[in-house]
């Protein structure tokens, strides 16, 4: 297969130009939202909460989880607003026109929203290293947990514009799934806070495997079995990843 | 003789309804072909379906022997189409849209530069090359229209309705671009409601009504009994109303 690679670094660049012209929103949203973080759990709460022995901080503990949220979100707002505005004005046509191939428009979207996720992530990573909860225990764990995770939720973001209806659609699943689903999936707490005949709940949440893989990256915590955690990241990776591929071979929704 | 485009029992269906239905269809390279018919009678669902904007199940379209469903890279880096509608980010500027449409095409930095240069100055819009798509004039974001589907310089120009809107004095300008771009060699293919334009600039052509091809052929033969393409052309069309 030739991979049109031009044409997959312009659209790339081109989704790089959209986030940075509204960066106010695309970025400078998600630090700030990580500031307030540290800021309520850091001095508010975090003060008054003792934690895993006294061996972290409350803010410690958290923060990962915070990281991974902006992670989860760049990554899918960037190609779900992306696709479906180009679905809406048809601006898409000019790439369906295109020598491009689903695989060369699918990697420029998705490298693309990598691009935004991992900007956000190191400027969130900035913040924490002000603030001093910047180590990074296993350094390429961490770097290989943050790609899987951004590349997931980019590709989530493209089923998302393509299923997608209407503008108040695309904030379904970040609304009703990814939020809740991260609050829950162990973001704030510790699973041994939680109720033991709970645990289930809290295991069959996918969320809580990303959050402990970039917490067991960060401060050495883990909650989860390592191999299981990284069985199920990537299977989730390689399901959505083939679900857009077959999405787009089907031209659903983008060719009428 | 080489064909530019070869439609085989194309039928395009939308739901229970049927766009086109068995479309049979040549264009020669390196001529002129109008593409006529009222509006909903399939033109722009087969612009599309050549293009890859449509898919369609049932039937074959060749370009330049390229099959467009099984060797669509091949076809496409032959294509070049200004759409009916803006199909563009409004935002963008001219430049920029040239760009981004260059390097979907594969094209290098320095070719699409240079590219891009050359169109700008064909086209006047030098001075508007800075200006976002929404703040252009009709006339044009007709030109920037057609300045992209050139970027790629395809040896198929197809036209969707490209003088839409456009006063007499742009019309007359325009089919001075696509003439000119046709004595390179170039294949175009044109739809417009304007029955004068492809009088004009056409040697072939095809009319289609509800999906159904009426007629194909040399715009001599089909005028001979008429006092004009017009008067042909609204002939066939109520003739298959009725």
């Amino acid at each position: 297969m030739n991979l049109n690679f031009i044409g997959v670094q312009t659209i790339a660049k081109r989704e790089c130009i959209k986030f940075l012209s509204t960066a106010i929103q695309s970025l400078v949203g998600p630090w700030l939202n990580a500031l307030l973080y540290i800021f309520i759990f850091g001095k508010v709460i975090g003060s008054r909460v003792t934690f895993f022995e006294g061996r972290f901080s409350y803010l410690e503990f958290v923060f990962p989880g915070v990281l991974a949220l902006n992670i989860i979100i760049g990554a899918f707002r960037q190609s779900t607003f992306s696709l479906y505005l180009q679905r809406f004005s048809r601006g898409i046509e000019e790439i369906l026109v295109a020598p491009l191939t689903n695989f060369d428009i699918i990697t420029g979207y998705v490298l693309g929203a990598l691009a935004r996720s991992l900007t956000i992530g190191i400027g969130t990573y900035i913040i924490a290293i002000v603030f001093g909860i910047g180590d990074i225990l296993h350094f390429w764990n961490f770097l290989m947990y943050a790609i899987l995770i951004a590349l997931t939720f980019s590709f989530l973001g493209l089923i998302v514009a393509l299923w997608a209806e209407g503008w108040e659609q695309l904030s379904i699943v970040d609304i009703f799934v990814i939020t809740p689903l991260t609050f829950l999936g162990g973001l704030f707490t510790s699973i041994d806070m939680i109720a033991p005949k709970f645990h289930w709940l809290i295991r069959i949440n996918p969320f809580f495997y990303f959050i402990d893989a970039i917490r067991y990256s960060m401060i050495g915590v883990q909650e989860s079995n390592p191999w299981l955690r990284f069985l199920i990241i990537v299977s989730i990776l390689l399901i959505v990843a083939f679900w857009t591929r077959h999405l787009f071979s089907r031209g659903y929704k983008i060719k009428p | 003789m080489t064909l530019a485009l070869e439609i085989r029992n194309f039928t395009k269906k939308y739901g229970n309804v049927t766009a086109v239905n068995q479309l049979n269809l040549k264009v020669k390279s390196g001529e002129i072909f109008g593409l006529l018919g009222p509006n909903g009678a399939g033109k722009s669902t087969t612009i599309g379906s050549i293009c890859g904007i449509n898919s369609f199940e049932e039937g074959e379209i060749f370009v330049f022997g390229y099959d467009v469903q099984k060797d669509p890279i091949e076809a496409k880096k032959r294509i070049g189409l200004s759409a009916q509608d803006y199909n563009v980010d409004p935002f963008l500027n001219l430049n920029k849209i040239l760009d981004i449409v260059g390097g979907y095409h594969g094209l290098t930095k320095a070719v699409r530069k240079k590219r891009i240069e050359e169109l700008l100055i064909q086209f006047n819009l030098k001075q508007h090359a800075h200006k976002p798509f929404i703040k252009l004039s009709g006339g044009m974001k007709r030109r920037a229209m057609i300045a992209r589907a050139l970027i790629c310089d395809p040896e198929l120009l197809i036209l969707d309705e490209p003088t839409a809107a456009l006063d007499v004095e742009l019309r007359y300008e325009l089919w001075d671009h696509i003439k000119a771009f046709n004595e390179r060699g170039k294949t175009i293919i044109l739809t417009s409601h304007y029955i004068e334009e492809i009088e004009r600039l056409c040697e072939n052509v095809a009319i289609i009504n509800h999906g159904k091809l009426l007629y194909q052929g040399s715009k001599k033969e089909l005028i001979k009994d008429y006092k004009s393409l017009e008067e042909a052309y609204r002939c066939f069309i109520k003739e298959n109303e009725s």
